[in-house]
């Protein structure tokens, strides 16, 4: 009865309070006074929770407790949706999140209302458990009706806020996503062994067991799935969910602790992984960056091995809060640090961060090395395994043999022992270690970076199917992107730059050449004359603007542009170990060539260049010109309509200078386009019908050979543009400076 | 002198890399590996010597016999006199450097001077960083004095002379016999396939003489005689390098301890000396002549013109490519190289370890282990030799360009280059298993997931080091230095190699001995699981492959 009546009271003054706020802030929105509800609501709670000895831990299943199974079931499960509500409502003032609201309204207030209900059994449980003995009223009952009036005061805020009941197919979508992960978390220790029972049939979970097994992928699991459904989301979104995560999962674990443990500092979560418990949610709280890579550098691979070699009695049984507590605990401290470096919540670390959490580290070893000695005093005491023979028994009789070296004094009654080269080489091993860890952190990182920009480049070449398919407007994909355009080489704003360069080797580059021509490129070295040919055979990628010959666009039809093209680049590059004759049929297999046409044309061009004695021999036996006549057979193998040529002169005798000059002249006769670039202006000028100069990346308006003799000679005309002409970014510079 | 010291110091360059002693931090790292790694071979060395010595293997007390280092130097020479000559044929009467280095003021005798002492402080590099650690071991586990630390390593000077001295010797011979083969290139091809199927043949005997018992306890008397034996077949046989080991850690004495003081040590010191001199004049003299001969041909290769004219062939483009890498991988020397020391051997590897534990009797849980070290076996060496394959696209150095101009969808050649590496590893991959199942008696359907899950293992990482080749290329380099290029993503793939087969051991391991305990033992589970791991890996490598060619091919410019 004192129990309903203390729930009265606290339902009344919580009624009161939400009456008093509403006439006070009719017409504000009450941010701080919300803000100073949640830390009273936070002393409140935390005042509660640890000002008693929970018996729930001594209950091993429903039907072990003090009333009927069901009534223990929903009573605990009252505490579970209560501890999350408290939680959600203390976040609540601090966070503008859409979902923080709709859960409290819809899944948590019903919660609360069972809550009520079974708030009597509820607190029983907690308090006195199965220890015998009357709910009376206390401290502890009074602290609890305090918090059920001001979790009520808090729905009521939040009820003030948003009254509608109105959820579109979204919103309901978004809460079932939640709950389920939301109320994971929240799940108090001893939830398991009260629901499936913790005397029953055993499982390992040690050794590297299969139970033990499922443990560990769970913690690799969990991460990514928390990853991947939280990094498209808002960034304030993600920071709520992993503020509630970390702060929820610290409340469950420190359920063991309680008043007693104060004046007990043997029993404080000191070990190094407990302390990722109290860390991490100080550092997405606070935003403590130094703090935070100190749990990213050195509690991530103290829960690693912990995961790995736990220290419970292998009799633990799976459902055991000890086993439970283990795992929210050694879990958390292993993934989230990773977790949230990925969400990006905090960025990726510097080695400077990493000497700074080691010399915290190394403090912290100092530090346990003592409480350890001193502790021990008084009770058993082994904070991160290093005042024990713990992990030495695991590695063997060396390993103990180390550890039995010890030094021991006294200071007053108190004896002090340490384990000097055992402590000294744990230390070393450690640091060590995190050393291997920022190695293993950089290989992740750069994963990472490679398979983000692997995704956005696949987005990009999925966008340009799109735009390629509406171009096409219905046609076949072998189709050309203009139609009935002849033969035709057509640059349009072309500029290309190469990786991260600022400056662009060719800008803004615009062209048309048409079937018939035999079209001449000079230009200085280095100009951009070889980097535009590159780009529009496809050896190099278009930064800016397109190519298309035929119609056919180079970069988004490659396979069908590259067929009407015949390229013969800059210096032969050719496979040394074949024969010439396999190697020009490897090409006409590559495109297409058929039987009849290739034994035309290959003996046609072997007599032309007068290969006949050497054609079946390994290439790697020709001389220079010798193999700049094979690159060119195998370039007229399958007629091209667009002949490129890139220097194309170099290294051959008279005899055959002459043949391909008049290669050239057929070529373009029969109506196709043959373009090269020469520094040999004469040849340019007696072969060419019209003319382009490219100087440092600035193409300049092409010109007929009858133009430019307007003018005086090619060689003339080619000294001006390419001396004296200036290019517009020039003239843009200097009229700058 | 001047112009030697310069000639040498420019080929040492070359060899060696000295570019890290003008930098201090370098020169120091250099030494520090250096020393450590003469730390791990002296400290490998005595563990097994300490060994040895221990259980009495090689004397009934814990003496090491002066025929153990007869042996082992005996081999060292062998193989660094063959590496010698060959290397010594190419560098002093093949290499092209020669058209650069007579141009010079210097006469071709000093030219050819300079080379032959560039080849000797390598080997004396070589020694020092190998066999010497050896020595010194030796030297710690004996009963040697002081005066051992200090002659030892003088004594190398002399000892590294052997191989060079008789390298030099045997270019001559050597290079006829390789011009000889490269004229009449079937005979080259028949003769290399004798000598390595009686190679086969003689190892397949061998192993097969391994008793189908071993109890090395019950046998250990015949087991001693016999390795007694073998070493003091080097001792007898092998007496220059019995003599040269007298030299180098002196004679026993009736004290039981090494000395000095002995005559026969220093006769076999001033002839080892007398004796390397009076070969290397006359070598010299008669090796310069071809050199001098050799630096003024023509560098172009021979061409013998075939006049017959062959017929043109259409083929479909895949096959077009599949034909043209196999042109053009066994008209080079590389990937022989590779198949032999890779493809062939890990069948004999298998077949020697499993006669061997064959015949010993196990525990279960050792069985498992000798099936997981089966794997390691054949698995490290595999994927080792994949490295290659980090290598391949860049190795076709500026021709790969030409690639990107053709009309076809790039990842066909691409994939067509590593079709034989594909198909080859996976015929010496399933003999192996065939072997290891031949020993391990499985059901056919486990060897048969076995070997899926493997081959996927082997295709995968085929896939990941052509991937890396890809994704940095290193075409410019192979264009411009030839082989000699330091590749990263050689490196790269071995490593990864290295940690894929420890933990497909590992793993292998793991999956058998938590099977042991089902009720059927059938092992049904186990096999799959690896099938399922090799399955994940080789469809993340074919999905990488395939994306990553897509997305960056046209874009990675070396």
């Amino acid at each position: 009865m004192t129990h309903y009546l203390s729930l009265i009271i606290a339902l009344i003054t919580a009624s009161a309070g939400a009456l008093t706020t509403s006439f006070l802030a009719r017409n504000k929105n009450f941010s701080l006074g919300k803000k100073i509800f949640a830390f009273v609501l936070i002393a409140v709670f935390f005042t509660r929770y640890i000002s008693y000895d929970d018996q729930i831990l001594n209950i091993v299943s429903l039907g072990a407790g003090p009333f009927s199974p069901a009534v223990n079931f929903f009573a605990y499960f009252g505490i579970w949706l209560e501890l999350t509500l408290v939680v959600f409502l203390i976040l609540y003032p601090f966070f503008k999140a859409r979902i923080l609201t709709n859960l409290i309204k819809f899944v948590l207030t019903p919660g609360f209302v069972l809550y009520l209900g079974f708030s009597y059994y509820s607190v029983f449980l907690q308090v006195i458990g199965n220890t015998g003995g009357t709910l009376a009223l206390s401290f502890q009952s009074v602290m609890f009706a305090v918090e059920i009036a001001l979790v009520a005061y808090g729905l009521f805020l939040v009820w003030r806020d948003d009254h509608t009941l109105k959820l579109d197919k979204k919103e309901i979508l978004a809460l079932l996503i939640a709950f389920v992960p939301v109320l994971v978390a929240s799940l108090p220790i001893y939830g398991p062994q009260l629901m499936f029972g913790n005397a029953n049939a055993r499982y390992e979970v040690i050794d590297i067991s299969f139970v033990h097994r499922l443990f560990i992928y769970a913690t690799v699991i969990i991460p990514l799935v928390l990853y991947f459904s939280l990094k498209k989301k808002d960034p304030e979104l993600i920071r709520l969910a992993m503020i509630y995560l970390s702060v929820v999962t610290m409340i469950t674990f420190s359920r063991v602790f309680y008043y007693q443990n104060f004046f007990a500092p043997w029993t404080w979560p000191i070990h190094l992984c407990n302390t990722a418990m109290y860390i991490i949610p100080l550092v997405l709280i606070f935003k403590l960056d130094k703090l935070f890579y100190f749990t990213y550098f050195i509690n991530v691979f103290g829960a690693l091995m912990a995961m790995l070699m736990p220290n419970y009695a292998e009799t633990t049984n799976l459902t055991s809060w000890v086993i439970i507590q283990f795992w929210y605990n050694h879990s958390l401290a292993f993934f989230m640090p990773l977790l949230l470096v990925a969400l990006k919540l905090f960025p990726r670390p510097k080695m400077k961060q990493m000497y700074y959490s080691l010399i915290a580290f190394s403090g912290y070893f100092l530090l346990v090395m003592v409480l350890n000695v001193w502790f021990s005093n008084y009770s058993p005491t082994d904070f991160f395994f290093i005042n024990s023979d713990f992990i030495v028994d695991k590695l063997g009789r060396w390993a103990e043999n180390i550890f039995n070296i010890a030094i021991s004094f006294n200071i007053g009654d108190l004896v002090f022992e340490f384990h000097p080269v055992y402590q000294a080489l744990f230390l070393i091993v450690y640091v060590g270690v995190s050393f291997a860890m920022w190695f293993v952190y950089s290989l992740g990182f750069s994963i990472a970076d490679s398979l983000g920009d692997l995704r956005f480049r696949q987005k990009k070449i999925k966008l340009d199917k799109y735009a390629l398919l509406a171009a096409l407007n219905g046609r076949g994909i072998d189709e050309p992107m203009e139609e009935n355009t002849g033969v035709k080489l057509e640059l349009k704003n072309f500029s290309k730059r190469y990786g991260k360069n600022k400056d662009f080797a060719v800008k803004d580059a615009s062209l048309v050449v048409s079937g018939g021509e035999i079209f001449g490129f000079l230009g200085p070295n280095g100009a951009g004359k070889s980097t535009t040919i590159k780009s529009i055979v496809g050896i190099q990628t278009i930064t800016e603007g397109s190519i298309s010959i035929c119609g056919y666009d180079v970069e988004k039809q490659p396979v069908m542009a590259k067929r009407l093209i015949g390229y013969v680049p800059d210096h032969y590059a050719l496979y040394e170990k074949l024969t010439a004759r396999e190697y020009v049929n490897y090409i006409a297999d590559i495109y297409g060539v058929t039987y009849e046409e290739r034994q035309m044309r290959i003996p046609h061009y072997v007599s032309l260049f007068h290969l006949e004695d050497a054609f079946d021999n390994q290439i790697k036996t020709f001389s220079h010109g010798m193999k700049q006549k094979v690159t060119i057979i195998a370039a007229l193998v399958h007629e091209p309509k667009l002949w490129l040529l890139d220097e194309p002169l170099t290294g051959l005798d008279p005899d055959s200078i002459y043949q391909v000059k008049e290669c050239m002249r057929q070529h373009a006769a029969k109506g196709n386009i043959v373009m090269f670039s020469s520094h040999i202006i004469d040849v340019v000028e007696n072969l060419c019908q019209r003319i382009a100069v490219i100087k440092k990346g600035h193409l300049f308006a092409p010109l007929t050979i009858d133009e430019v003799h307007e003018q005086g000679t090619l060689e003339e005309y080619y000294l001006k543009m390419a001396i004296h002409e200036e290019t517009p970014e020039q003239k843009a510079t200097k009229e700058i400076a | 002198m001047n112009d030697i010291k310069t000639l040498i110091m420019m080929q040492l360059k070359d060899k060696l890399d000295l570019g890290f002693i003008k930098d201090k931090a370098q020169l120091i790292r250099k030494i520090v590996f250096f020393a450590l790694r003469f730390i791990i071979v002296a400290s490998l060395s005595y563990a097994l010597f300490y060994v040895s010595s221990f259980l009495r293997i090689f004397h009934n007390s814990p003496f090491i016999p002066t025929s153990i280092m007869t042996m082992l130097l005996t081999i060292i020479l062998v193989i660094s006199t063959f590496a010698s000559t060959n290397d010594l044929i190419k560098s002093l009467y093949m290499a092209e450097d020669n058209q650069v280095l007579v141009t010079y003021p210097i006469s071709a005798n000093r030219i050819f001077l300079s080379k032959i002492i560039v080849f000797y402080l390598y080997e004396i590099y070589k020694n020092f960083t190998f066999t010497l650690p050896i020595f010194v071991a030796y030297g710690l586990i004996s009963p040697v004095n002081w005066f051992f630390y200090i002659w030892v390593f003088l004594s190398f000077f002399v000892v590294s002379m052997i191989p060079v001295v008789l390298g030099v010797v045997l270019s001559l011979p050597g290079f006829f016999i390789m011009r000889f083969f490269n004229r009449f290139r079937v005979l080259k091809i028949l003769f290399f396939i004798a000598v390595l199927a009686g190679f086969i043949y003689l190892l397949v005997r061998i192993i097969l003489l391994i008793p189908s018992e071993i109890n090395v306890l019950n046998y250990w008397g015949p087991i001693k005689v016999l390795l007694s034996d073998v070493t003091m077949f080097f001792q007898d046989y092998f007496k220059p390098v019995y003599y040269v080991v007298l030299m180098v850690v002196g004679k026993y004495n009736a004290a039981m301890r090494y000395t000095y003081l002995n005559l026969d040590v220093w006769l076999v010191f001033i002839s080892l000396i007398g004796v390397l001199a009076g070969l290397f004049m006359a070598a010299y003299f008669v090796a310069r002549f071809l050199f001098i001969k050799m630096t003024s041909a023509s560098f172009e290769y021979e061409k013998r013109f075939r006049v017959k004219a062959l017929l043109n062939r259409r083929l479909p483009a895949f096959l077009s490519f599949v034909v043209k890498e196999l042109r053009l991988i066994f008209r080079s020397g590389t990937f022989t190289s590779n198949f032999i020391a890779t493809y062939i051997s890990i069948p004999l590897f298998i077949l020697l370890i499993n006669r061997i534990f064959a015949s010993m009797d196990l525990y279960p849980n050792g069985q498992f282990a000798v099936q997981a070290f089966n794997i390691l076996i054949i698995m490290l060496p595999l994927l080792a030799s994949n490295s290659v394959v980090a290598t391949m696209y860049s190795r076709e150095g500026r021709t790969a360009y030409m690639k990107r101009t053709k009309p076809v969808v790039v990842i066909f050649p691409l994939l067509a280059k590593l079709l034989p590496n594909i198909v080859l590893s996976i015929v010496s991959l399933c003999v192996s298993l065939y072997i290891f199942n031949a020993h391990m008696h499985y059901v056919l359907s486990n060897i048969i997931l076995l070997s899926i899950a493997l081959i996927f293992i082997q295709v995968g990482h085929i896939l990941f080091s052509a991937l890396l080749d890809l994704m940095n290329p290193q075409n410019e380099q192979y264009a411009t230095a030839g082989e000699q290029v330091s590749n990263p993503n050689e490196t790269k793939a071995t490593i990864f190699a290295f940690i894929t087969a420890f933990l497909v051991a590992l793993i292998t391991l793991g999956f058998l001995v938590e099977e042991q305990f089902m009720p059927d033992q059938s092992f049904n589970y186990a096999f799959l699981k690896m099938l399922l791991i090799g399955f994940v890996f080789f469809g993340a490598s074919v999905y990488m492959y395939i994306e990553k060619i897509k997305a960056y091919y046209y874009d990675r410019i070396s």
